[in-house]
């Protein structure tokens, strides 16, 4: 089952900083993540990633160092910041917000197909 | 594997045809090209098939560009402008410092006729002082426009790299002022050599590029950077 596109772009925000928030991480690694816990359903095409990034980073939720791998390969990574770890909370309320409504509806009316 | 490094190069230089990628987005990029293509190896593929469906997955070049575009947007006419800036400044130091070469080639060949060792030690001096400042304030401006420059010394430089950069333009701006300063000495000194005309001669001479350099670089120099930080600010509020 493939996920909505508009989903997939308003879920990616909120996604980023709670992987972000788990430890500091680089692109590819992200994207593993996000396939990993959406057990291979929420794929991105990985390439998209980077704007968002990019995105986040002028918005000052996060910041970027560069470090050098096990593999000697050098590698962006990125880390959450103050401000996003608040902006995570803010999205956090919204999407339980969201979820709760949702499931206080589909409780009393399950889905039949 | 030639093969596949060629690959990758092509599959990079398509990308790089659009302004929308900066080099470090390239790099980073690529990086994560080269990554999935390690995690495709145990499955049993060739490069060049690992290469495509990584470069698959990252998705089409023309979708990258237009998300990449959002992001840098305003990068594109700051740049412009930079670049603008750059040449003006170019064409100020580089009339500068080929009036420089020749006034103090033309003194140099003096003394040299004369035989005077200090003349020449002096000429020599005069030459180099007034060079100097404006080519490597010309270096500088090269250095802070090649952004990847910064990105490869592998520094945290971000957010802060303006301010430093900054920093160190004004540090050789103001060591610019002192070996322009050190030139007029040394000058004068030889000056004194030359007799009560050529003296008057000399020191106009002197002034007129002391001052000029002293003055126009400098504002440059300053105009450039702040264009430069304007820009940057502007693109942090618009996203």
């Amino acid at each position: 089952m493939a996920v909505a596109k508009d989903l997939v772009a308003a879920s990616a925000t909120p996604l980023i900083l709670s992987i972000l928030s788990e430890g500091d991480s680089y692109g590819y690694a992200i994207i593993q993540r996000v396939r990993e816990l959406s057990g291979g359903q929420m794929q991105w095409t990985d390439g998209m990633l980077y704007p968002v990034l990019h995105r986040l980073e002028k918005q000052k939720l996060i910041e970027s160092y560069l470090s050098t791998a096990e593999t000697g390969r050098r590698r962006k990574y990125y880390r959450v910041k103050k401000s996003g770890t608040r902006a995570l909370a803010e999205h956090r309320i919204q999407w339980m917000l969201v979820h709760s409504t949702l499931q206080q509806l589909w409780e009393k009316r399950p889905c039949t197909t | 594997m030639h093969d596949v490094e060629e690959q990758i190069e092509q599959w990079r230089n398509a990308l790089q045809a659009s302004e929308a990628f900066g080099s470090s987005d390239l790099d980073e990029l690529e990086g994560h090209l080269r990554e999935g293509m390690e995690r495709l190896r145990p499955l049993g593929l060739s490069p060049t098939e690992s290469c495509l469906i990584a470069g698959h997955r990252l998705g089409e070049p023309r979708t990258l560009e237009s998300e990449y575009q959002k992001v840098n947007a305003r990068r594109r006419p700051l740049r412009h402008l930079s670049w603008m800036v750059f040449g003006v400044l170019a064409y100020f130091a580089g009339g500068y410092i080929a009036a420089a070469i020749f006034r103090g080639g033309r003194t140099l060949v003096f003394q040299l006729l004369a035989g005077s060792v200090w003349g020449v030690l002096h000429a020599l001096i005069g030459i180099v002082s007034e060079v100097a400042p404006p080519a490597v304030l010309l270096l500088i401006g090269w250095v802070v426009l090649q952004g990847g420059f910064w990105a490869r010394l592998g520094v945290r430089l971000r957010p802060r790299s303006q301010y430093r950069k900054a920093g160190l333009v004004v540090t050789v701006a103001a060591l610019s002022c002192v070996l322009i300063g050190l030139g007029l000495l040394s000058r004068t000194a030889a000056a004194m050599h030359v007799g009560q005309d050529g003296f008057e001669q000399v020191m106009f001479a002197c002034t007129y590029a002391g001052f000029g350099c002293a003055i126009v670089v400098p504002v440059l120099a300053a105009t450039f950077l702040i264009l430069l930080r304007n820009g940057e600010r502007r693109c942090q509020v618009d996203h």
